[in-house]
């Protein structure tokens, strides 16, 4: 992979150099990055090794759904692991390393992993470790708490530091009428039509910027938006994430309030932890980018192609050179555009054969092909691709950078908190939300809209729909129907190329591979639950953000049923993890609980007692005078 | 979190309240036999659905309340006094 800055593009400030290191390397970025964008400009492809069979992994997305670019951030009793450098905002002096490798990412000596890793399949620790024959006579948990240790050591993320944490935290609390959870073109109509009913609105972000997706257009001003907000009298909360919705219109908030900064205010806590009342709850959380299955998907260079276009003309990065697109949809062919505009030279292989796409032809479209295979090892050298119906090699293409876009995912899980099951749109391609009798609203692309103008229509509908449920008015409103591409998509979820032994990862987190879901279905863990369990797919830091889909189609293709035949596994709380520490807040040392005294206490203390704790209370334990030895005053006493 | 509008107090969390138990129970008279009181302090329905509890505002103005609320989704549908007096005075100062 070849990224590099560009000169113009990007919402950064190009004066504010930012010095930071990244495994003790200088290296510097600029004001308004994120660490995984001057990572990129600084061309470091390897960020970290993946979980189990220690491959090199580099920045998959520019988001929360970020499972390659895990770091660990600070150093000594502030060592913060599994950070995702995709949110992390550069700051002067930040210390950020790789972590789950020795020595380090770019040579990886748990690298051997990756060559005996057919020995490790789904299930393998529970299938080796918890009986080895001549031991295993009831004795399987013995052997297993020894090899255990072991396990944990080799997959793994980072480590935490084991030293009191020194920053502090806070619980706070808020109500409003209405809560919209997003700031996306859709979170901002909604919040901007409630508020002009004269209605109590909190517009949540969990960005530094309000925008959503619109911070990866060129021509997005983001000061606008934020002071039409501020001037309509929202209160707009940045670098706050809604991580849960729970009863009775309850909302759950983590701001982060100094992780961006290099010198903290001591008086400020690290973290907020919210919990907002509201009456109305919108949601307009976003769609995430799908991924596509196929052999060595996840070579460091490899990204969402929507995460290009974020680094592009968010952070004016260009992340690649030869820039190969995969697509089963029309949403990347804008990102095809800008790209060769910036001076890449693009190819876009789309699976599907009758479509119409204008464009201005600066790049090559081949249609009815599909990647199979990358080459390389740390880096792309070049891509196999494929027709794709019937797949065979027809072709090679030397590219450093290969875009995947496999379709969108709307975001339901804070819905999906609630309980309420989202349904499988087939002709999208995607789950989208259910109803709900909850005042609930969901917007935008989190309700499967995929044009900007439906988004927006869609945020209306919603503040009226809040507006209806809480009884301000009694207006009639309809929400645009999911869609909004000019071709249908197609669905495709995994290349198989029948005759390599293939590593095609599905999600990418905890290094689930396509053959891993297949041999779960082999052994009878059919249900998505037990998928889930025995391959550990969608679990850890990204809970399947990207991958979930894709093993799910996988698991109904092999049981020749319909995707929402599968099902879907419920989301559940935090959206994105939430540190201890916040949810602690000021309880911890001797707040952690009320000290209660007898009238006694003072004298004890002042006459050098021990105590113990009794309940709430503390009494004597007793007092270390210079007496001697009890046994032995007796006895001196007695002169025996 | 559950909250619960109590009527003097206003809407707050469940934690300020504390739970009393099914508030459908009609105890027996003394005299009766031994069968009805166990069945009065010992059997109850485990209801999928809307039922009555009591709730206790202990940390507020610690009025016993009879709140309808639904098993599965927390929806609670009404909220007022145990004690039917209460239940006047709140309703004459609205």
């Amino acid at each position: 992979m070849k990224s590099k800055r560009l000169n113009n593009l990007g919402k950064i400030d190009r004066d504010k150099t930012l010095n930071f290191t990244w495994d003790n390397k200088k290296l510097s970025g600029f004001e308004g990055d994120s660490l995984a964008s001057a990572l990129l400009a600084n061309n470091i492809g390897i960020v970290g090794r993946s979980f189990k069979y220690h491959r090199p992994r580099g920045i998959f997305s520019s988001g929360v759904e970020e499972s390659g670019a895990l770091v660990t951030i600070g150093s000594k009793d502030r060592r913060d692991p599994n950070v995702r450098a995709t949110t992390q905002e550069l700051f002067d002096g930040l210390k950020a390393s790789g972590q789950n490798a020795f020595p380090n990412v770019n040579f990886d000596l748990g690298g051997i992993n990756n060559y005996i890793g057919r020995f490790f399949a789904a299930g393998f620790y529970y299938k080796t470790f918890m009986g080895i024959p001549p031991f295993e006579w009831g004795k399987g948990t013995t052997i297993w708490m020894l090899f255990e240790k072991l396990i944990r050591k080799a997959a793994g993320m980072g480590s935490a530091s084991r030293l009191p944490d020194p920053d502090s935290y806070e619980h706070a609390h808020d109500f409003c009428d209405v809560i919209v959870v997003g700031s996306g073109p859709s979170g901002v109509a909604a919040a901007i039509e409630a508020a002009e009913k004269k209605l109590d609105v909190i517009l949540v972000e969990q960005d530094s910027l309000v925008g959503g997706n619109q911070l990866s257009e060129n021509d997005f001003s983001t000061s606008e938006i934020f002071n039409q907000l501020k001037s309509l009298g929202i209160k707009v909360m940045t670098r706050t994430t809604a991580f849960g919705l729970y009863d009775n219109c309850v909302v759950g908030l983590l701001e982060r309030v100094t992780d961006h900064l290099s010198i903290p205010d001591s008086t400020l806590p690290r973290q907020r932890f919210w919990t907002i009342r509201a009456k109305h709850i919108i949601v307009g959380s976003g769609a995430l980018e799908r991924h596509i299955a196929f052999n060595n998907n996840d070579i460091p260079g490899v990204m969402t192609v929507n995460a290009s276009k974020h680094y592009l003309n968010r952070y004016g990065v260009l992340t690649g050179e030869d820039i190969v697109i995969a697509t089963n949809n029309d949403s990347v062919y804008e990102t095809a555009n800008e790209l060769s505009e910036a001076g890449a030279n693009v190819t876009v292989l789309d699976s599907r054969t009758n479509i119409e796409i204008d464009s201005n032809k600066n790049f090559e479209i081949r249609k009815g092909f599909v990647p199979y295979n990358i080459n390389g090892t740390k880096k792309i050298d070049s891509l196999d691709i494929s027709k794709s119906e019937n797949i065979n090699k027809i072709d090679t293409i030397n590219c450093d950078q290969v875009l995947l876009s496999g379709g969108w995912s709307p975001a339901v899980h804070l819905l999906s908190h609630r309980g309420v099951k989202p349904k499988w749109d087939p002709e999208n391609a995607c789950f989208i939300p259910s109803d709900t009798k909850e005042n609930i609203t969901m917007i935008g692309s989190s309700r499967g809209l995929w044009n900007k103008d439906d988004c927006i229509a869609s945020g209306v509908a919603g503040a009226t729909d809040a507006l209806n449920r809480l009884g301000v008015s009694k207006t009639n409103y309809f929400f645009p129907k999911p869609g909004g591409w000019k071709n249908p998509i197609k669905p495709l979820y995994e290349v198989k190329y029948k005759k390599s032994r293939s590593k095609s990862f599905v999600d990418y987190q905890h290094d689930v591979t396509a053959d891993d879901v297949r041999l779960a279905h082999r052994e009878g863990f059919i249900s998505v639950e037990h998928l889930k369990r025995y391959t550990t797919l969608g679990m850890a830091n990204d809970q399947g953000k990207m991958g979930n889909i894709i093993g799910l189609s996988l698991m109904a293709d092999l049981l020749n049923k319909e995707i929402p035949e599968v099902g879907t596994t419920v989301f559940r709380p935090p959206y994105t993890p939430v540190p201890i520490g916040a949810l602690t807040g000021r309880n911890v040392g001797k707040h952690f609980r009320p000290l209660r005294v007898t009238p006694m206490h003072q004298w004890n203390i002042d006459h050098g007692a021990k105590m113990i704790e009794v309940g709430l209370y503390q009494r004597p334990w007793y007092y270390p005078k210079k007496m001697k030895h009890s046994v032995i005053h007796i006895l001196e006493k007695q002169q025996l | 979190m559950i909250r619960i509008n109590c009527p003097y107090c206003g809407e707050r969390d469940h934690s300020e309240f504390s739970y009393g138990g099914d508030a459908s129970i009609k105890y027996p008279s003394l005299e009766a036999s031994e069968k009805e009181w166990t069945e009065a302090i010992f059997f109850r329905k485990n209801i999928r659905g809307f039922q009555l509890e009591t709730w206790h505002h202990s940390n507020g103005c610690r009025m016993w309340l009879e709140v309808e609320r639904s098993t599965v989704t927390h929806e609670i549908k009404s909220v007022r006094p145990c004690h039917p007096d209460l239940q006047k005075v709140v309703e004459n100062n609205k």
